[in-house]
Order: C-alpha cells, then structure tokens, then sequence
C-alpha cells in the first residue's frame, strides 16, 4: 500500500507550555520510546511469521498449515494491539494503524480485491483500507461462521494469492516502521522538544484509552453494548482474539504508566507530587486488569449474549479514561484536546 | 474576487427567506435540533418531539425546501451516516452509510434548487477536505470536489452562485479519532467557492492560526460572522467577520475573551446582530455586524443560538431552551426539555 506523502508531513503540536514541577518530561518520553521499540520490533518479528506462514500454507493446503497462519495472525494482532496502545512518532506519522488495521473490514471488498488480484504484484491502490491489512487478512483465514471450510475456499489461487499480498502488506510496513522507530529513538531531545513530545504522547495515550471502551468494543454506528449487540461489533470476533488484543492493549498501557525496570516510571515521577494520584492510577489499572481477566478468551460471543458481563470492564476502563484525561493530564500540565465533550 | 456589502446583502436576505419559502406558506415556527437522551440514546426531532432515533450522534439538521415535515440529518464528525427524518411524526425515514474513506463533518446544505445536498466532508485517505454533491434523495455522491482546505466544517450560501466554507484547519484522521493531528501546523481558512465548477473565488485567513474557524452566519447587511475555537490560549477573539472584503477580529475587550475561554459552540444571525454561545465560559453574547459586543448573559452550557423575527433563541446542553431580547439579552422565557442538545437549532 502507497504511503501518503501529504500526511507525513503533519506533525503533531505542543498544546500547552506548561511544565509541571518534578516530572522531567524528555525522560518520560525517552523511557516510552523505549518501550514502545521492543514492542515494534515483535510485531516486526511476528509479522515475519506470518507471511511466511500463510506462503506456507499456500504452497500446501493442509490444516497444520491453516493453524500455523492462524495462530501467527493472532501473534501478530497482539503486538500490534500492543504497539496501538501509543501510536506516537513514526506510527503516527506513517499511519501505521491506516494500512494495517482499518476496522472494520468490509468482507464484499475483500471478496472483489481478491477477484482483482494479480499474482505477485502490489495490492491495488484501488482497493481500500477497509479490504486490507490484518482484519482483511483474518476474514480470509477465519470467514464469517464457517471457519473450517476457509481451507477449502483457499484453494481458489487468488484468495490464496490475495492473503499471501495481505500478509506480505503487513509485514512490510511493520519493517519499515521498525526502521523508522529506530532512528526516531534515538534522536535526543532537548526540554522543548521533550516536553512537546510528551504531551502528545499523553494526548495519544488519552486516545488509546478512549478507543478501547468506544472502538474496540462498539463499532461506530451500532447499537451500545446494552442494548442488542452482536458479535460482530467487536474488534476480532472472527479469530475470537477480542480478549487477546484488549488484554495487550491495556497491558501495554499499564506497563506505559508502571513499568520502571529501566528507570522511574511515569507514576513513579508523580507521586513525587501527587503520590495520591499516583496510587489512585496504579489501583484503577489493577482492577481494569481483573475485570478483563474475568471474560472468557472468546470475549466477543460472550458479550453479545450477555452484555451485562462486560459492563464492569467498560466502567473500569471509563473510570481509567477518566482519571487519565482530568486528573492526570491536569497534573502533568497537559491540555487535552479532544475530549468527548469538545464540541464541534 | 472581491465581494461588496451589495452581493452580501442580497445573500444575506436571501438566506433569511429560505426557510420561509420552504414552509411555503405562514407557519408558526419550528425549532430543530439534534441531541440525546438518557445513555446515548441519540435522536433528532423538533424540540417537543425529538424522537427520530439515531444510529449515532447527530449534529446539524438541514430541513429539505422540496418537502415540507422533513430534514437531513448530518453525523457528527467524525460522522458515517445521513439520515431523513419526518420531525412531524418524529420518525427516521432513511439511513445513508457514507462511502469509504469518507467522513461527514456534521454540516451540509441544499442546492438552491433543493435537489441536491451539498456535504462537507473528510477523504481520510488523503486528509483533504472535500465537499460532496449528493442526490438529495438517495444521497448518492454525484460530484465531489475540494473544500479548497483541512477540516471544513459549516457551509452556506452566500448568493445564488456562492458558498462559503469555514476550514477549521485541524487534521483529524480515522485511525485516531478526534486526536487533533496538527495542532502546530493549523491551517484554518474562510473561502468562497463558485458553487457552478467547484472553483476557488476567494479566500482568506486570520493573523492567528491557532483559531479554527468554525460555524457561519450572515446579518441582513451582509456581514459573515465566524465563530472561532481557540486550540492555543483561552483568551482571544472568538468572532471574526468579513465586511467590505476585509475578514478580522471583531472588537473583543480583554475580559470579554478571557471570560470566552477559547470556544464558541454555533452562530446565528438576526438583523444586523450575531448571537454567539461560548458553552466553555457558560456565556452567551451578541455582537453587531461592525464587530462590537452589544450584550453578554451568563448561562450554563449554552450551545445552541437561532433566530425567530423578533428574539433569540439560545439552547442549553441540559435541554433548557430560552428566548431572549435582542439588544439587551434578557431572558423572556425559558423552559426545560428532556432532552440534551447538540450544538445546533434549526428554525423552519
């Protein structure tokens, strides 16, 4: 898929140059770029898995090799979850989430990209996100209901052919985003250039919680979870990885905020001031984390026929969300600039 | 191109005749808005029957001039769905999914014939803005052409020939939601487009990028107020108006736009007046065509601002509608629905 050059160029902005006392932004920052490295370099790793895996399996139409493509799709949707958790720098920049992960798919264009496809050569530019990338790529290998019989339609050359262009796709911009994270994190910023940094990366992070309750459990213009929900509102419901992917989100998430096995962690740097606070995120992350350990792996049917079992994860990442985009972001001195309530 | 108070004026009156022309006969008023009820429960509807359901929330209604009982309704941004509705009977009519890589931004406009309507919309493919022309029925997009910027939001007519733009300037994208892209890089722009080819015919810009322009209104002697949302510091002018081809600040007092708080939720116009809510500072304020600030109310969360002949109305985000003395801004009545409104009234 073709980058746009036109997007690139947009970066994101300072909001407010406020600096709260004792949090040394540019270390924060450093200490997320950091982080976020390793889990661009597994999903890098594990999208290499995967395109050979599904040229595997399209060599040999056997079920070993359907559940080896199977389980490296699932692999690699999890580090991408991991990865989304702070889409900041070369993410967002090259709109990674764009050409990888545009949700959700649209099965009828999926089915006409794969009449249209050409062995071996690029995806066409005709096609659109909505039919490419890894929600594409688990209709192939999942179908709607009937995944047992997607080996079967596989051996159509150009379905096959078509998954074998989505995988090489993915794998693809996940190289070149590795490439790029690796020069954008070690490029040393100054307190100006730090403090911008973090603020859009606390803006980005205020997103990601954001989309976890709205997105990833709500498709947009559904019905709300408690009135008639399907399966199909939920991100991965075909792989049955809704859980999957939501627990690597907030677990990354939750490392973002708490992990200080290589230096003080965000929390750690506020509850210098604000150790109440500090304390306060660290508890509401616990129970966000047992709430989601309660859901059966196959989140997505279980919801749709018992929507109240989810409602308790959705109000712990409500009450995350807005700990986060109030409290924390006052502390720090960091405008948030897209909250629900802005009008339009 | 440079437009006279003349052409203005004669915009201006035609706008203030539309919606008169579409009831096609004298009728009490109706007042339309969008809003929710409840848990995001989103709906759509007069202010006594807002009972059209919404797949999701809705921002402005657009009343068809060809059929009298109904309005379009636009998504908010980022927004996937155009709806009809009966606001008589407070029904949905017809639900319209936007194409791919598309999003509504929450305004649109008839053609003057009716036959079509005129959306302002995101490619989130390419960032730019676009502006949609659609079968007013189907909403089937027929042409589709650039907004000539980033992020346009309201659209109206200017004359027969003529519509203006407010580009607020702010990249927004699908895969990050309301994340405001290029804070750094804003680009806000009030154009005029020859609404015959799509063509650039003028366009123009405020000293301060920061100040995404927004929502439009025209006054009977042909001035453009905007209304403006601050994405820098809290305390600048918050209306800006195109008079006599120059587009700038009004005449805005220090503790005026600090008491604005860097947000102005709609516009409306009546006579030579603007009334501008600013839900942040809870304030309501009213200027004149020159740019002066005639009147100021404290309110709560005042969003929605329209015109009747003779008063204001302005709407609260609790459901409080109240009628207002122009000039002074006094409170003739008020009343509380069930209801939250979104951004917008609609007079029909």
């Amino acid at each position: 898929m073709l980058l746009r050059p036109a997007l690139i160029a947009f970066a994101c902005g300072s909001l407010l140059n406020v600096h709260a006392e004792g949090l040394d932004a540019t270390a924060v920052v450093k200490g997320w770029q950091s982080q976020q490295l390793g889990r661009v370099q597994t999903l890098q790793a594990s999208s290499l898995v995967l395109k050979d895996s599904v040229d595997a399996l399209c060599k040999r139409l056997g079920n070993s090799e359907i559940r080896a493509a199977r389980q490296a799709w699932l692999q690699t949707y999890v580090a991408w979850r991991a990865v989304e958790a702070l889409p900041m720098g070369p993410a967002l920049s090259r709109r990674t989430a764009w050409q990888i992960d545009a949700w959700p798919v649209k099965p009828q264009k999926v089915e006409e990209a794969v009449r249209l496809v050409e062995r071996d050569a690029p995806i066409a530019d005709s096609v659109g996100a909505n039919a490419q990338g890894l929600p594409a790529l688990e209709y192939l290998l999942w179908g709607d209901d009937r995944a047992s019989a997607q080996l079967g339609r596989l051996h159509f050359r150009q379905r096959c052919q078509y998954a074998q262009a989505l995988a090489a796709d993915v794998a693809t911009e996940a190289q070149s985003l590795q490439q790029d994270w690796q020069g954008y994190s070690s490029t040393a910023l100054d307190a100006d250039a730090g403090r911008q940094a973090f603020e859009e990366a606390v803006n980005l992070i205020a997103g990601s919680v954001e989309a976890l309750r709205d997105k990833k459990v709500g498709r947009l213009g559904s019905p709300k979870l408690t009135q008639k929900p399907t399966r199909q509102i939920f991100d991965a419901w075909r792989s049955h990885g809704t859980h999957a992917g939501m627990a690597a989100t907030l677990n990354a998430l939750e490392q973002l905020f708490l992990d200080n096995r290589q230096a003080p962690s965000f929390v750690d740097r506020l509850a210098v001031e604000k150790p109440l606070l500090a304390q306060h995120l660290r508890e509401e992350f616990a129970i966000a984390r047992e709430h989601l350990a309660k859901l059966p792996a196959d989140m997505a049917a279980s919801a749709a026929a018992k929507p109240a079992s989810v409602q308790p994860f959705l109000d712990s990442i409500k009450k995350l969300q807005g700990i986060i985009e109030l409290q924390v972001a006052d502390a720090v001195g960091v405008t948030i600039g897209f909250k629900d309530s802005d009008g339009d | 191109m440079r437009i006279s108070r003349r052409q203005l004026l004669g915009a201006g009156l035609t706008l203030a005749t539309l919606p008169l022309l579409a009831a096609g006969r004298q009728r009490q008023p109706i007042v339309l808005s969008a809003g929710w009820d409840g848990d995001e429960q989103w709906c759509a509807g007069t202010l006594e029957r807002a009972s059209a359901p919404l797949p999701a929330r809705g921002h402005v209604l657009v009343p068809d001039p060809q059929r009298y009982g109904e309005a379009i309704v636009v998504a908010r941004r980022p927004g996937y769905y155009l709806a009809r509705i009966d606001w008589r009977r407070g029904k949905l009519l017809k639900q319209f999914a936007l194409e791919d890589e598309r999003n509504l931004v929450g305004h649109a406009v008839f053609s003057q014939d009716g036959r079509y309507l005129i959306t302002a919309e995101t490619d989130e493919n390419t960032g730019a803005g676009r502006l949609a022309i659609r079968d007013a029925r189907s909403f089937k997009r027929l042409e589709d052409r650039p907004s000539h910027g980033v992020g346009p939001h309201e659209i109206l007519w200017l004359n027969s020939h003529t519509l203006v733009v407010a580009n607020g300037g702010i990249l927004t994208l699908p895969e990050t939601g309301r994340y405001k892209r290029n804070i750094d890089r804003m680009d806000p722009s009030l154009v005029l487009i020859d609404s015959r080819d799509g063509g650039l015919l003028q366009e123009y810009r405020l000293p301060d990028s920061k100040l995404s322009i927004r929502h439009l209104a025209v006054t009977a002697d042909g001035t453009v107020g905007t209304a403006l949302q601050n994405e820098g510091s809290n305390s600048s002018p918050m209306l800006a108006i195109l008079r006599d081809g120059q587009f700038a600040y009004a005449s805005t007092p220090p503790e005026l736009a600090q008491a604005m708080r860097g947000y102005a939720a709609s516009l409306a116009a009546l006579g030579n007046r603007f009334l501008m809510p600013c839900p942040t500072g809870n304030l309501l304020t009213e200027w004149s065509s020159e740019g002066q600030a005639t009147a100021q109310l404290s309110l709560p969360r005042v969003f929605g601002a329209a015109a009747l002949p003779d008063r204001w109305l302005a709407s609260g985000e609790q459901g409080e509608l109240w009628q207002l003395v122009p000039g002074k801004l006094t409170v003739q009545a008020s009343q509380r629905y069930p209801h939250h409104w979104d951004n917008h009234l609609t007079v029909v």
